[in-house]
């Protein structure tokens, strides 16, 4: 018996005796409760908050999903800030199978769904083989890319996984983290900027350049693609790639389901603002200033294939899109991010209709989110 | 009544004409064979008929019933693909050329992968190019092993008497490699009886795992005579470059694999890898006569056609073989292959009784274009032990010239300074005693004059144990040629190397007879040469004489030949 049909029964003979019953039951439902989560080991508020939720959701029973873990991706064993537990967790409670990939034999054969969390080191030959193989016989995919700034270095936009996806399917991520310029800030210009005509070669001065923000919210979604029509809040990146997408008509559909906010353009000398503090829009270099794709879907009608990229590898993990506050309640910050990962689950596997959109307790007072959000775009443009 | 017949008529022709367009509709489409075609990768040319290529592979191909097309792996395989054919990459497959390619087997299709060893140079004249192509560590290599039981090694197979000048040009590093016998095939199954070689021109070795998680793999081709030199330093054009020697730990000894295919059955994926792709190119392996047409590789034309035809799923019944125009005889002992062929003499009633396991009964022999064949049967299973000497006659003048006898399984020439094996000659003993002999040495349209068993370790004072005592009669000759006129194991050779066909001389010298025409490609034994070097003394199976050095490539370093004291006038003795 799941949680949630226990807590209604439990729930319903409270509400309908005297009050000795009342607290008799109360002590009960009390004791079956911690015995639950003594023997679950899952957290309390949040595993019955989650679950009572959920059972809005499609069922996913049946589902095997796996999970990559062999290029450092976010692990749904860890539930650190860095983990995906959560999100794995709220699969699980949707009755999916997980499992972790273990890609020497590649993807098994009864993979319904491959999730590659946010790759920290890039897939090799044999695995990339192994995954395009999967995905040209009808696979599902759901990867998250995260820019390549240290420690990351994986899926170039040019080469390997995505040069397939781009020739082959019309998508792929940039080389780029999507930015809008803040405050102004002191910044000596890179080692290139060096005044090597000088008699003692120096460094240039210090300038004043902007500072980059990286985290944002954006309500701008593709209300037409199930994944998204449901959504009504807003999406929270934390350092996101732009995606390329090749709309023309195609075997291969791309879909845009996420638009940055039209004061963000894609830095492509990212490592380089890390590393000293300066950066400036290089119109040549950078992706243009405007709404730049976030999320999107692909679907091959022939192929079977259908895959959903996100820009960002902290969307969805615990310390990032899936932070709660309390951190042992389900109260998500980010609401909207769960919805939105649930629903591009269910789309990959076409996991029954799409349900309405869960709603999740209001997040409470303690918060203390790992992240500071960015400042809402007209601020940060004004 | 006859109106009605009409009408049924009519209707039986309607009916049989809308039940056969289905039927015509339904038939498959031959299977589609793809050819890589990539810039990138620098392949060997599906479109290209010069010596590089590959059309006479894709003629092949389409000779089995196969439709032909070539790709780039820059774009998705066509699904209805059900062979990507990949030969010479130069360069190392990109992560998505390799996922492409994985997608192909991965849907129960079919890889043919001709691919060289890394560092030597491409045998482009004008433009050489060093080969740096998948390593054993690399992506494709660690797949196919994994799923197929195959991969690829980081040698180069380095015969003894390679040099540094040999290696560094793809059309002298050419060597000789065989069909696994140890592990039987139906691929290599004729190769096996008729005693074929493949040529290679500077190969690689391959690692081979029969026994795996859904898959088999089978070797096709090796070497015992190579070693697998690891060190890359030794194509280096800095001098002194790495020695060509064997260092133990690191270069690889013993029966090296150069072949093999393998099978997924949870892909139902068929795989060949070769290690070295000159087997299957045009001047290379599938050359050809330019007089008559005919491959001068029989072995490579028969293995290249064996292993299309397992790639495009052809009943092994149904699969090529030796043309009618070859001899078709293997030398085992055996009586089968000899049923047609007509007995030279009966030698039935010479025996007092109890017939005698010894007692010649029956002798068989025909000449073809390269060798004398024989076939002796007994009385009795002869024993393995039993030995066979025959005098051939081929000068008319009713004296043995030549004495030759088959003891321990081998061949050797008597003359009046002992016994000297004849490498090139084949004996074995089972149901019958069996013999090929070079007509090099006995000459065409001799008779054999005489034969005699006789118990091998037995003294040379004792009585033979049969004989035949006189002449047998005129061998007679068959129209059929031999697909191989070189069968030692091992050897120098040089082949010839001219757009002409070129003289074949009884000594060095332009003045002096023509003994044959040989075209480009024919490969022969060198066993001398000239103090000068100019001319190399050269033999085959068919013919010996001498050549001009100019139109050789040697694998080996021709001065390293004996020299053959030339006295004026005189040809000397082969």
């Amino acid at each position: 018996m799941r949680t949630s049909h226990l807590l209604t029964l439990i729930g319903s003979f409270m509400l309908g005796g005297s009050n000795m019953r009342r607290h008799a039951f109360l002590v009960i439902s009390s004791l079956v409760i911690v015995v639950m989560v003594l023997a679950s080991g899952v957290p309390t508020a949040a595993h019955v908050q989650a679950d009572a939720v959920l059972d809005t959701l499609p069922r996913l029973e049946g589902y095997n999903i796996y999970f990559s873990e062999i290029g450092e991706e976010a692990s749904r064993f860890d539930r650190t800030d860095a983990g995906l537990s959560r999100l794995g967790g709220l699969i699980e409670l949707l009755g999916a199978e997980l499992f972790t990939l273990e890609w020497r034999t590649g993807v098994p054969a009864d993979a319904d769904l491959v999730i590659i969390p946010g790759p920290l080191k890039d897939l090799t030959a044999e695995h990339t083989a192994w995954l395009w193989a999967y995905l040209q016989n009808g696979g599902r995919l759901l990867l998250l890319a995260e820019p390549n700034v240290k420690p990351v270095n994986a899926l170039k936009s040019n080469a390997g996984l995505f040069q397939l996806m781009w020739d082959d399917m019309g998508l792929r991520a940039r080389d780029d983290v999507v930015v809008t310029q803040g405050e102004p800030q002191m910044a000596v210009p890179p080692a290139d900027s060096v005044r090597a005509e000088t008699p003692t070669p120096t460094p240039a001065p210090p300038v004043e350049v902007p500072s980059l923000i990286t985290s944002l919210a954006t309500g701008t979604f593709n209300t037409t693609h199930p994944i998204t029509q449901g959504l009504s809040g807003q999406l929270m990146f934390f350092g996101a790639r732009s995606l390329e997408i090749d709309e023309a008509p195609a075997q291969s559909q791309v879909t845009a389901l996420v638009y940055s906010d039209p004061s963000f353009y894609g830095e492509t000398a990212f490592q380089t603002y890390v590393d000293t503090g300066y950066a400036v829009y290089d119109r040549e270099a950078d992706t243009a200033l405007g709404q730049l794709v976030l999320a999107a879907a692909m679907q091959d009608t022939e192929l079977n294939t259908r895959i959903v990229l996100v820009g960002d590898r902290e969307f969805a993990t615990n310390g990032g899109g899936l932070q709660t506050s309390p951190p042992y309640s389900s109260s998500f910050l980010y609401p909207d991010n769960i919805r939105f990962l649930l629903n591009a689950v269910a789309w990959l596997l076409e996991a029954e209709s799409m349900p309405e959109p869960p709603v999740f307790p209001t997040p409470g007072p303690t918060a203390t989110p790992t992240t500071t959000p960015t400042p809402a775009p007209e601020e940060a443009t004004s | 009544m006859k109106r009605q017949w009409r009408w049924i008529a009519l209707l039986v022709t309607v009916g049989l004409l809308v039940t056969s367009i289905p039927t015509y509709a339904q038939d498959p489409l031959p299977p589609l064979v793809v050819f890589v075609e990539d810039t990138q990768l620098q392949t060997a040319s599906a479109i290209d008929p010069g010596p590089d290529g590959v059309t006479r592979l894709i003629q092949i191909f389409e000779s089995l019933g196969a439709r032909t097309a070539w790709i780039r792996l820059s774009e998705p395989i066509p699904a209805d693909a059900s062979v990507v054919v990949l030969v010479r990459p130069v360069r190392a497959l990109s992560v998505p050329y390799l996922a492409r390619l994985w997608t192909h087997l991965s849907r129960g299709n079919h890889l043919l992968l001709a691919i060289d060893p890394s560092g030597p140079l491409t045998p482009k004249p004008d433009k050489p190019v060093a080969i740096n192509t998948e390593k054993s560590n690399g992506g494709l290599s660690a797949l196919l092993m994994l799923v197929y039981g195959v991969g690829l090694r980081d040698t180069f197979l380095t015969e003894p008497w390679f040099t540094h000048a040999i290696i560094a040009n793809q059309r002298t590093a050419f060597s000789r490699v065989f069909p696994e016998d140890v592990v039987s095939h139906a691929v290599t199954d004729p190769l096996v009886a008729y005693d074929l070689a493949v040529q290679v021109w500077g190969a690689r070795s391959l690692a081979v795992e029969p026994l795996g998680s859904h898959s088999t793999a089978v070797p096709l081709l090796y070497t015992e005579t190579a070693y697998g030199e690891t060190a890359r330093e030794v194509f280096s054009t800095q001098e002194p470059p790495a020695p060509l020697e064997v260092n133990i730990g690191s270069d690889e000894q013993g029966r090296l694999l150069v072949g093999a295919l393998a099978e997924n059955t949870l892909f139902e994926s068929r795989l060949i890898v070769l290690g070295d792709s000159e087997i299957v190119q045009n001047d290379f392996g599938l050359a050809v006569d330019a007089i008559t047409q005919q491959p001068l590789h029989w072995g490579n034309r028969l293995f290249t056609e064996r292993i299309a035809a397992w790639l495009l799923d052809q009943p092994v019944e149904g699969r090529p073989t030796l043309p009618p125009s070859l001899t078709r005889l293997t030398v085992d002992g055996g009586t089968d292959d000899w049923t047609d062929r007509p007995v030279l003499k009966e030698d039935l009633d010479d025996v007092a009784p109890p017939p005698k396991v010894a007692d010649i009964q029956q002798v068989r022999a025909f000449y073809d274009d390269s060798y004398l064949y024989v076939l002796i049967e007994t009385a009795g299973v002869p024993s393995p032990g039993l030995r066979a000497t025959i005098g051939i006659e081929n000068t008319w003048d009713g004296e043995t010239d030549r004495v030759v006898r088959c003891e321990d399984e081998r061949v050797v020439e008597v003359t009046d300074d002992g016994v000297v094996p004849v490498s090139d000659a084949s004996c074995a003993v089972s149901d019958a005693i069996e013999l090929r002999l070079p007509v090099r040495l006995t000459g065409v349209g001799g008779l054999i004059n005489e034969l005699c068993l006789e118990e091998h370790g037995g003294s040379r004072q004792d009585a033979p144990l049969d004989c035949v005592q006189e002449p047998l009669g005129l061998v007679p000759l068959e129209s059929t040629t031999a697909p191989l006129q070189l069968m030692d194991l091992q050897g120098t050779y040089v082949s010839v190397f001219s757009t002409d066909p070129v003289n074949l001389r009884v000594s060095p010298g332009t003045d002096t007879p023509v003994v044959a025409f040989l075209p480009h490609g024919t490969l022969l034994e060198a066993v001398g040469r000239t103090e000068a070097g100019d001319w190399i003394q050269v033999q085959n199976a068919a013919v010996e004489g001498w050549l001009a050095e100019f139109l050789l490539r040697p694998n080996f370093n021709l001065a390293d030949l004996p020299v053959v004291e030339i006295v004026a006038g005189v040809p000397p003795a082969g």
